[in-house]
């Protein structure tokens, strides 16, 4: 029973960077179809901006932490300047490779720039250790991360559903077209979007590199599908049913890795497509409440 | 009082993309007016009130709305001058709540206060949406669905509504009703621009009309003038 | 006169054939090297991008699942053609006797990985293949990564991340280019023929397709079923090319190499996924030096890993935001578009 605990509580550090970023995630999805590939290189460059700030320029950790955001949130407005503006309106599949492409650029451009090999990513000094109870230890990096995420899930629920914004950005993924007709700046609106996707990826940055103690140049490919799954299990533009999705993700494969034969352990990423399959076949539209039409 | 009239349409051609929709439209509407658009399907009139709110791709011509060129704006700064549009089919948001979609409908409206006064108003012209309030308005049925839609085109305090087939798909019993309540609007100051497949409906609440065919205007008047004409019986009825 | 005519065709084809041989005799014997290599992977590439015009293209649906038939395919084939005395008893891979002591040629290789991989892509893909758009798209995604996975976690069948090596070195220019020019010349045919039309129509509009008596999932299967057969086949050559297999052999940057071949060259078009493949292959042998990094003139060229993907993305983004078409767009070669393109050219000169 200790073990089941244990593995679950560890888990849930990594369930939450995965949270965070499908949350950003399902609102471009939800609010305009868009399926970006491109995603897991926003969270990398949130990432690496951090890492600079830190580890090379030597800045506090708050430092790093806007650093991230505004990486992140820089880079995100430059794809959807370069590779989703000029296509918009031809198709979701155009939209979906041009993404694909941001994405081997940015990512290999970095690779190309600051090669791929791990580069270390320090915590705050108050996060180190952990907490315990009998057998079961609470890491203070894991549980700060979970409360942050908490906090984020809360602070988007309100947003999306009392806030005046939060209206107009479901009015706009429902009828675009009669979201203008009331006076809704469209066009602002949905930037407003992808900033707030791109900060939850910069902060989901810096929950990978507290957890894991380094970036790497690649480090956004695996997460972007891992979002994507889990937004499609959360219902399409939920944000909380994103958030959801993320964790079941996270801690459904760490437990059941726990518990497989130490050699099957590699088939853990096959967790989350068996996952994406059984949702598709059984419930298309998601275990929540999908956002669109 | 000027005599500029509120919205003006001189000599509009337009259409979707390459495709030409209106050839040559010139529509006025003054100000407390209630204009009626009438033809049968696919004439245009639809196309007509989208190119006032700009979606439509405009090739030549001008709209000139409380005495400035629109012709160029995009839709929702259009909106922000004091027009709105309840549309075909209602078109509510689905995964709104009532109250959310009339909140969608305030959202260039400043303050709290401003906000709630305007949702009383509207409780109190259609006072089945308060009962329904907290309703996803995907569950509404037809007849409450349009009065949300109607209500929610009223919450920004328009000066100019245009009105596309509130009738359609409604019974009778329902169709008097929203004829009641259009009236009452436009004696709340609203101009309206009206279409309608309805033409006793239309002719009844408007005091002028254009009879649209094939994306032209066929024949202008008073209602009066429209009802007594054997154009309106014969371009309304005969080929449709 | 009329047969006259009716004479010329078998010969044309007849001096056409003729042609090819000698053409590909002549580059098997001078080619080595560098150029050797260039040659055989545009022909390898030539055949994978025209299998995925046929599901992306033709029929619409966005596959991207090519690696991880390509995988299939080459370990299928592995089993057979990697020599027993590396199967058997270096590595003492849990096969069953037959494969554990046969060492084949290249047709019965060929046969079995394209056959092998089709299954595997069919079995996992025809689920998928009710989802729209973005889903089947993730979901082939998603196999590549499975197998990969499943390829990497089977240390007893495919010795695991360590791989497979020591492979006959069959393909040549013979085996790789008979190949593509025949899936050109079928895919041609394919084109005008009754089914290749009924693949665009399905593409096209779907509903429409059903409405006008096409059976939507037989064709879709009949599509899914030859791209996937000669996928797998350039996976099987791919290897006894390269010489040795890993389970990240075919992994998203191939996928998306060829992705990038097909919309460069036109989506829908043969020739230009001839184009396509080979504009890529040629970026991608003239820059794999500049990948590794190389001494010139006695000064060291650093490492630019991963420059070609860049500019391989670079180039995607550019063709659809500017030229959406691509070079052929949905046309083909044809005498009369050479000649029309020569004509317009002319009177462009003429009018200035």
């Amino acid at each position: 029973m200790d073990y089941f605990i244990q593995q679950f509580l560890t888990s849930l550090g990594y369930g939450s960077t995965l949270a965070v970023l499908a949350a950003g995630y399902t609102m471009t999805f939800g609010i305009i179809g868009l399926v970006n590939f491109a995603h897991g290189e926003v969270l990398m460059v949130g990432a690496f901006a951090a890492y600079f700030v830190i580890q090379i320029a030597m800045l506090p950790f708050w430092a790093g932490v806007l650093a991230a955001v505004a990486g992140s949130v820089i880079i995100a407005l430059l794809i959807e300047r370069v590779a989703f503006k000029p296509v918009r309106g031809v198709g979701m599949i155009t939209l979906f490779i041009t993404s694909l492409g941001a994405s081997t650029v940015i990512k290999n451009l970095t690779v190309l720039v600051f090669n791929d090999r791990l580069k270390p990513f320090p915590s705050p000094k108050f996060l180190e250790g952990s907490y315990q109870i009998g057998n079961i230890f609470i890491y203070k990096k894991i549980a700060f991360i979970v409360l942050i995420t908490i906090l984020i899930c809360i602070l988007l629920v309100l947003l999306v559903k009392k806030t005046k914004i939060g209206i107009a950005m479901r009015s706009i993924s429902y009828n675009i077209n009669i979201a203008q007709t009331l006076g809704i700046n469209t066009e602002m609106v949905i930037i407003i979007v992808f900033m707030i996707s791109a900060t939850l990826a910069g902060i989901s940055g810096i929950f990978w590199g507290i957890l894991f103690g380094s970036v790497q140049a690649s480090m956004g490919a695996i997460p972007v599908v891992y979002a994507f799954i889990a937004s499609i299990l959360g219902g399409v533009g939920n944000v909380l049913g994103a958030i959801i999705g993320g964790y079941i993700i996270a801690v459904g494969s760490s437990l059941l890795v726990a518990y497989l034969p130490v050699d099957l352990v590699g088939l853990k990423p096959l967790f989350a497509w068996v996952i994406f399959f059984s949702i598709l076949i059984i419930k298309p539209s998601g275990l929540f409440k999908a956002n669109i039409k | 009082m000027n005599n500029q009239p509120l919205l003006e349409l001189k000599e509009v051609t337009a259409g979707y993309g390459k495709m030409v929709v209106l050839e040559n439209i010139s529509i006025k509407i003054s100000q407390g007016d209630v204009v009626t658009l009438l033809g049968s399907n696919g004439v245009g009139k639809s196309t007509t009130l989208k190119t006032i709110l700009g979606q439509t791709n405009i090739k030549k011509g001008e709209i000139v709305y409380k005495g400035r060129d629109i012709t160029n704006l995009k839709t929702y700064d259009i909106a922000a001058l004091g027009m709105s549009y309840c549309p075909e089919g209602r078109q509510i948001f689905g995964n709104l709540t009532t109250k959310e979609n009339l909140i969608s409908g305030a959202y260039l409206v400043k303050g709290k206060k401003q906000l709630k006064e305007n949702l009383e108003k509207v409780y109190s012209l259609f006072p089945i949406l308060k009962n329904r309030e907290n309703q996803l308005s995907a569950s509404l049925s037809g007849g409450e669905q349009e009065m949300l839609a109607m209500a929610r085109a009223l919450m920004g305090s328009p000066d100019l509504l245009l009105l596309d087939e509130p009738s359609l798909g409604l019974a009778p019993k329902l169709v008097e009703l929203i004829a009641e309540i259009i009236k009452n609007i436009n004696e709340t100051g609203v101009s309206i621009l009206l279409i309608e497949q309805n033409a006793k409906l239309a002719l009844d609440i408007s005091n002028y009309g254009y009879l649209m065919r094939k994306g032209a205007i066929a024949f202008e008047g008073t209602s009066e003038e429209l009802v007594k004409t054997e154009k309106v019986k014969e371009i309304y009825f005969g080929i449709g | 006169m009329s047969s006259h005519k009716g004479l010329n065709k078998p010969i044309k084809y007849l001096i056409g054939i003729v042609i090819i041989i000698a053409i590909l005799f002549l580059v098997n014997k001078f080619l080595h090297g560098f150029w050797l290599m260039l040659v055989l992977m545009f022909g390898i590439n030539i055949i994978l991008a025209i299998s995925l015009t046929i599901t992306n293209s033709w029929v619409g649906f966005f596959s991207i699942g090519h690696g991880g038939i390509m995988l299939a395919g080459a370990y299928a084939a592995a089993f057979f053609t990697v020599p027993p005395s590396l199967k058997r008893d270096i590595l003492d891979l849990h096969l069953p006797s037959f494969m554990l002591n046969a060492q084949i040629g290249f047709v019965p290789a060929l046969l079995i990985g394209g056959i092998f991989g089709t299954i595997f892509a069919v079995f996992l893909v025809l689920p998928a293949i009710r989802l729209r758009g973005f889903y089947f798209c993730t979901g082939t995604l998603g196999f590549n990564i499975i197998m990969a996975t499943i390829a990497e976690n089977l240390p007893n069948i495919t010795n695991g991340a360590m791989g497979l090596r020591e492979f006959p070195q069959y393909s040549n220019v013979w085996w790789v280019w008979g190949i593509a020019i025949a899936l050109i010349y079928i895919s041609l045919k394919l084109k005008k023929s009754y089914i290749g039309r009924a693949f665009i129509a399905i593409g096209k509009d779907q509903d429409l397709a059903e409405h006008m008596g096409i059976n939507l999932l037989k064709y879709k299967i009949m599509a899914f079923g030859i791209s996937s057969f000669f996928t797998a086949i350039g996976g099987v050559l791919w290897v006894h090319l390269i010489l040795n297999l890993f389970p990240n052999a075919f992994g998203l940057i191939l996928v998306f190499e060829v992705v990038t071949m097909i919309v460069i060259g036109g989506m829908g078009s043969i020739t230009g996924a001839v184009i396509g493949a080979g504009i890529i292959t040629f970026f991608a042998e003239v820059l794999s030096p500049f990948e590794e990094g190389f001494y010139f003139l006695g000064i060291e060229v650093p490492s630019l890993l991963g420059l070609t993907t860049v500019l391989t993305g670079v180039l995607l983004i550019s063709v659809l935001i500017f030229k959406r078409e691509g070079i052929m767009g949905e046309r083909e070669l044809s005498i009369e578009g050479i000649k029309k393109f020569f004509r317009s050219k002319k009177t462009k000169n003429n009018a200035v």
